[in-house]
Formats: structure tokens, sequence, C-alpha cells
């Protein structure tokens, strides 16, 4: 292999023109999620970040070594502030999930996010911060460029329908960060004897504060536990490395879609799951996306407008 | 086709043909050093990854694409933890006030109390961050004055954590008896089971003791409260 055969496949792999469908039905679904965070922060919005909440802004600047993206250091300890980066953070999802200056949403979406984890790290957890780092990528994907109040925009000026091709390189790092997520998960556990010896899930599902609804099969049998424990070892493995090969990328997709809903059934991590299932769109081929629009579409019983 | 939106973003930063030039390479560098970063973060606490860490900590921390997605690893935590308070008014009074406990809360609740599971059983029971136990005193004192010329003058904040039994004590039948039969010894008279019963090991066959102490209790703090913390 020399040099220039890998330097042709990464400018296809980051550069090729590619449709915007999977980025702009991730960025549809990531923006329902944000909508329902938004839903999820909204009682406890001042318990926890506002100017008398259980950890005060002092306090976790006073441990804080670096300069970090803050928000809410413009004006500290003001409730009317958190107010307003509350209400932008609203109105942002809103436009996000539209599509309308889809930009400028993910850009703000990305700075609020970031400040909430500035002001309050102490709060996160894994459904928290795969939105702050999707939200960074989101940044630099053409997220407004099919199904989108901003493609209408478009197509109206230029007078007639068409999809346009966008650089594939956005949504090739919304797709590592997402095999990121699974390589972390499975080189942590590697070396944790509870993942070896196969107890980990019967653990795991006795942690009360995490508890939903009951496992079945239940994982007090050693057999059981092994099984679901290795099972899950093996989904995430792959989800992060066989999910490249053609032939096999809806087979994991459809493991891993199982082991999420699994998950979510049995315990409390309220959009981490749902995340991850809805960041698998962006592993469907866009043909298929089409396609399946367009059944949809067949159902609803929407035409096509002729051209005329 | 253009990709308009490309475009449209970096006309306002430089002209159109200079982007157009070094477009493919700013990308492929920003890429590919994130990605980087990024791996450089879960590789830590390596000594290497901590070492080419090091000048770009500020970045990461300050871009916020710090990460982690250790959950349930290396282990599960084995322990069941949740915090409580005790509040000792101006009069002497006392209450004791259990802080948000999300198997308590009923399933819609819990999706929106999920971030006090994460904060107090995980970050506050964890004993990492001492600092943090002052301001969750005063925010307990602050909910609980509500009593007219009665303000909490102490509030103490304890950490309650309960093992969650190994698994062997789930399925191998023996132990459990042997276990319950632990159990009611204990219960019993001691006078009266020294008359009936022969003295019992305090260890079972496989040389573990029979029922030890599961559970802890750690006081964390102990904060007096000022009238200015109440306002």
């Amino acid at each position: 292999m020399s040099i220039k055969t890998i330097s042709r496949a990464v400018d296809l792999f980051l550069f090729a023109p590619t449709s915007p469908y999977p980025v702009a039905a991730f960025r549809i679904l990531f923006g329902l999620l944000l909508l329902q965070h938004c839903l999820f922060i909204y009682p406890d919005l001042y318990n926890w970040y506002g100017a008398k909440s259980i950890t005060l802004a002092e306090t976790v600047d006073l441990n804080n070594i670096y300069v970090c993206l803050n928000l809410f250091n413009f004006f500290p300890g003001n409730d009317l502030w958190l107010t307003v980066i509350y209400s932008v953070y609203v109105l942002a999802a809103l436009a996000l999930t539209l599509g309308y200056r889809s930009r400028i949403a993910s850009i703000l979406i990305y700075l609020i996010f970031v400040s909430l984890y500035h002001r309050n790290p102490y709060l996160l957890n894994s459904g928290d911060t795969l939105v702050r780092v999707m939200s960074f990528w989101m940044i630099f994907a053409p997220t407004g460029a099919a199904w989108s109040l901003d493609h209408r925009r478009k197509v109206k000026k230029y007078g007639f329908e068409f999809s346009e091709l966008t650089p594939s390189w956005g949504l090739r790092c919304l797709q590592l960060q997402f095999c990121c997520v699974y390589f972390h998960a499975v080189i942590t556990k590697l070396p944790g004897w509870v993942w070896v010896n196969g107890t980990a899930v019967y653990i795991a599902s006795r942690i009360e504060a995490l508890m939903k609804f009951p496992l079945i099969p239940e994982p007090e049998h050693l057999l059981i536990s092994q099984a679901i424990s290795w099972m899950t070892l093996m989904i995430e493995a792959a989800l992060f490395s066989l999910i490249w090969l053609r032939e096999l990328r809806y087979y994991v997709l459809a493991l891993g879609l199982c082991m999420h809903l699994t998950i979510d059934w049995c315990m409390n991590i309220p959009q981490f799951e749902w995340l991850m299932i809805a960041s698998m769109v962006l592993f469907v081929y866009p043909v298929d996306l089409e396609s399946a629009l367009k059944r949809i579409r067949t159902c609803c019983g929407y035409k096509k407008p002729c051209a005329t | 086709m253009q990709p308009f939106n490309q475009l449209e973003f970096t006309d306002f930063l430089m002209s159109r043909n200079l982007w157009l030039k070094i477009r493919k390479p700013v990308i492929l560098v920003f890429v590919f050093f994130h990605f980087y970063l990024i791996l450089l973060i879960f590789m830590r606490p390596g000594l290497l990854a901590e070492k080419l860490m090091e000048p770009f900590y500020r970045y990461t921390f300050f871009v916020g694409i710090e990460q982690g997605f250790n959950v349930f690893a290396p282990s599960p935590r084995q322990n069941n933890n949740h915090v409580m308070a005790t509040i000792t008014y101006e009069n002497g009074a006392t209450e004791v006030a259990t802080l948000p406990r999300l198997e308590r809360y009923p399933l819609v609740q819990k999706l929106f109390r999920e971030r006090y599971r994460k904060f107090l059983s995980d970050n506050v029971t964890s004993g990492l961050y001492p600092y943090l136990y002052k301001d969750i005193a005063i925010w307990v004192a602050r909910k609980h004055n509500t009593i007219k010329n009665n303000p909490p003058k102490v509030v103490t904040i304890l950490s309650y954590t309960s093992q969650i039994p190994p698994m062997e004590n789930g399925v191998d039948p023996k132990l459990m008896q042997a276990q319950v039969d632990n159990l009611e010894d204990i219960n019993e008279d001691k006078s009266e089971k020294a008359k009936t019963k022969p003295q019992k090991s305090a260890y079972n066959e496989f040389n573990n003791p029979v029922n030890p102490p599961r559970w802890k209790m750690k006081v964390l703090t102990v904060q007096q409260i000022d009238r200015k913390d109440l306002k």
C-alpha cells in the first residue's frame, strides 16, 4: 500500500460528495431529543443552575483551574440570565428540529451545552456528555441541506426542486464520534473482572437508583447474567468495528437497537439510549432513507408535484 | 454540485477561491487533531497519554470535548448509596430529611430527576468532591427554612451506603439458608439461644463471613448555617 493509496482513501472517506439525508434525519431526531431535554431540566433548572442552586457557581469556578467556555460567566449568579439562556436553548432546539438557520442553531446549542457542563459538571450523565460532543460535531455537519426550512428557502430562491450533495466529512465526524462511544465503553470494561466472569449485568441490575422494569430473563442466574454481559460486550465491539462493513451494517445496527431498547426497558438512564438509537440513523444508507421516506409519503397520500 | 452551506459559511471568513484551495488540508488537520485528542482522553490516566495530552488540556477543557463513556466500567458500582441530612433548628428541634432518592419516585418523576442520582448517589457519596458539601448543606437549609422565627441552625449531611450482595448468595440455596439461620440467631434472645442451639460458625464453607455488615453510614459534613445564607 502506498501513501498515495492511503491519501486517496482518506480523500474519498472525508470529501466524497454524499447525500445529506442521514445528517438531516439525525438533525430531526437530535432536535426532538433536545426538546425533551429542555422539558426534563425545566422543573429543577434553578435548583441545578440558579444563583442559589445545590452547587454554587463560585464553588465550581474555584475548583476549575482552566479558563472555560461558559456563557453563565457573563452575568454570574443571575437567575434572569439563566432564564434567557434556557429560552434561547428551547428556541435553538426547535429551530434545529425544523432546520431553520440550522448552522446558527447548532452553534447556539453547542455553546449552551458547554456552558451547562462548565456551570455544574457534577450533574451530568453520559447522555449529557454525548449531546455536548455531538453538538460540537453538528456545527460542521450539513444539517440544513435536506428536509429543512433552510432547504425549502433555497428551493424557493432557485425556483426548482433539487437535492444537493455535501462533502462527507461532517457526517464522518458524527459517525466516528458514535464509534468512539462504544470504543471507550469496551476498552474500559475489559479490565473489569465482573465483565470477565459475567456477573456485571447482575450487579448493574441491583443498583436501586437505576431500576425501572425487571429484566426478563432475570439475571440472578449466573448463566443468564453471563450470556447478557458477554453479549453486551460483543455488540458494543461490533458497533465500532463491524458496522463499517457494508454487508453487516444493518445486522449490527439491529443488534444495537435491541441492546439499547433492553437497557432502556430496565434502567432509568433517560436520554442516553435514545440518543444512541437516534445516532444509528447516521449509518443508514441514503437510498434506504429515501425509500423509507417515499413509503411514508405514500402511506400519508402525498403526491410529488408535477414539473411544469 | 457545489456544497452551498460550506461556501456560504466560509464566505464570511475569507475569499471563496482561497477557501477552496486550503479547504481539504485545513479540514483534514482539524478532524485528525480532534480525534487524536479524543483518543488521548480515552487512554488517560496512562502515563504516555497524560504527557501527550499536557499541551492540549486547556483547549479540550475550554471547548468541552472532554468525554468518557465508561458506564459500568471497569465494573458497575457494587453498592447502593443515598444522601440524607439532619437539620437542627434554632429552638433545638431536629428533622431528618432525605435528599432526592430516585428509587422512591414514580416512573415519570424518575425521568425528570435523574440528575439528582448522578449528583448525589454517584458524585457526592464518592467522597471525591468534599468542596460540594457546604453548598448542599446550605441548599438543604434554604429548602427547610419554612417555620417563621425558627430557621435551621445546623445541617449535617450523611451518606448511607449498602452493599449489593454478591451473586453467589443469590443463587446458592445452601448459602441462602445459612444466611437465614444466621439472621434468626441474631433475632433470638442470646441466652435462650445458648440453651437450645449449638453455636454456629461465623464463617461459611467458602470461608466468607456469614452475614457480614453490608452497610455504612458516614458523616460528610456538619455545617453551621448563618441567617444570611438563608436569604
